[in-house]
């Protein structure tokens, strides 16, 4: 259990997160995505493979909300935080469905099949500590908002402009995910630095991104899902911009502090 | 610290981060091919910039894909007035040959 002090913390960090959330970020799927440009998505396979692979990660959501609410009992802050993470979240999995039944490249059929493989899967939360959970999080968050704006980036090569808009939308959700857990560890840092930075240095040896291991056809999906995230972008894109934000160096993810037994 | 320590401190790293020994350590191997993959990497270079007493940009980073691209990287970063940093580095490097047993695939 964590101290008053940080959960009284917490709760204002998730008062700021739902503020600026309720009052700059909220979008419909109904209405904010541009489905009157349906006619102009193109038929690209490898496209409709990438938003149904990712639709698919975010269906575990409820496995994922599980995980951290049953960790974070008497936590206020994180707990109220997690529920309205829990509803955005389940907006993306929401539009990229939508978006593959409406422009035809799915049926209601095929999704369902794919709906009920995914969810005939479990999957389990790789750390134990609600602190290296928050780590976990916070890389996360910010591996999938690379691999969006990665996707982003190829449906306007492909002149998709609905995908575009889903995944912009959903981009920055994840992206205001990532900063809320960056301010978390934050907290953690300042009340137990050493113990902080040890499960840091514990996170980054041993992360994997959540569930796309749990998907069906694991092969096909797995290029299209890690399109533009090559050798070294998850040290240079996610592991040292996080580090930068929390005002940390590589130097001091290594410290003696920080060091942990080298087995993986 | 100078360039030509720098084959010997990265010997070290790998053996430091991996637990294994990597024999010595070809110019043309493939960091990747040698079973280190990028967390790892990561590690060697902090090890590595704290036994020369030097610091590399983070922009460099990215740029790592074999053991000649590691001993560039630092060689560059050493102060001048160590000498010519690269070029010195690559010469000792030149005078190492085989790649270990143990090559794994990375992250
Ligand atoms: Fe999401
Ligand atoms: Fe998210």
């Amino acid at each position: 259990m964590t101290s008053i002090a940080l959960r009284e913390a917490f709760h204002r960090e998730f008062m700021t997160f739902f503020e600026r959330a309720e009052r700059t970020r909220r979008w419909s799927v109904f209405d904010d995505v541009p489905w009157d440009r349906l006619p102009e998505v193109p038929a690209e396979r490898e496209l409709a493979l990438a938003a149904e692979t990712f639709c698919g990660i975010e269906m575990f959501l409820p496995d994922y909300l599980q995980a951290h609410l049953s960790l974070l009992v008497g936590d206020y802050g994180q707990a109220w935080f997690s529920a309205n993470w829990g509803y955005e979240e389940a907006k993306h999995a929401l539009a990229l469905r939508e978006y593959l039944l409406r422009s035809g490249q799915r049926t209601e059929t095929q999704m369902r099949e794919f709906g009920e493989a995914v969810m005939a899967r479990r999957w389990e939360p790789p750390y134990r500590t609600p602190r290296q959970m928050v780590v976990y999080s916070a890389f996360q968050e910010l591996t999938t908002f690379v691999s969006y704006r990665k996707q982003r980036e190829r449906a306007q090569r492909t002149a998709d402009p609905v995908l575009t808009e889903v995944y912009r939308l959903i981009g920055r959700d994840e992206m205001a995910h990532c900063r809320f857990y960056q301010r978390i560890l934050s907290l953690h840092l300042d009340e137990d630095r050493a113990g902080t930075l040890k499960d840091l240095a514990h996170v980054v040896r041993t992360f994997r991104m959540p569930a796309h291991e749990l998907l069906p056809d694991r092969e096909d999906r797995e290029s299209v899902r890690t399109t533009g995230f090559g050798n070294g972008a998850f040290i240079t894109e996610v592991v040292l911009p996080s580090l930068g934000a929390l005002g940390l160096t590589r130097h001091d993810l290594y410290s003696t502090a920080a060091t942990v037994p080298a087995a993986r | 610290m100078t360039p030509s320590d720098i084959p010997q401190v990265l010997h070290r790293a790998y053996q430091q981060v991996t637990q294994r020994d990597p024999g010595t350590l070809d110019r043309d191997a493939d960091i990747r091919a040698l079973g280190v993959d990028s967390v790892q990497l990561l590690e060697m270079i902090v090890i590595a910039e704290t036994e020369l007493g030097l610091r590399v940009p983070d922009a460099a980073l990215g740029g790592v894909e074999t053991v000649g691209d590691l001993y560039d990287m630092l060689g560059e970063a050493l102060p001048q007035t160590q000498g010519q940093g690269r070029v010195q580095a690559q010469a000792q490097a030149q005078a190492q040959v085989s790649v270990p047993v143990e090559a794994r695939g990375a992250r």
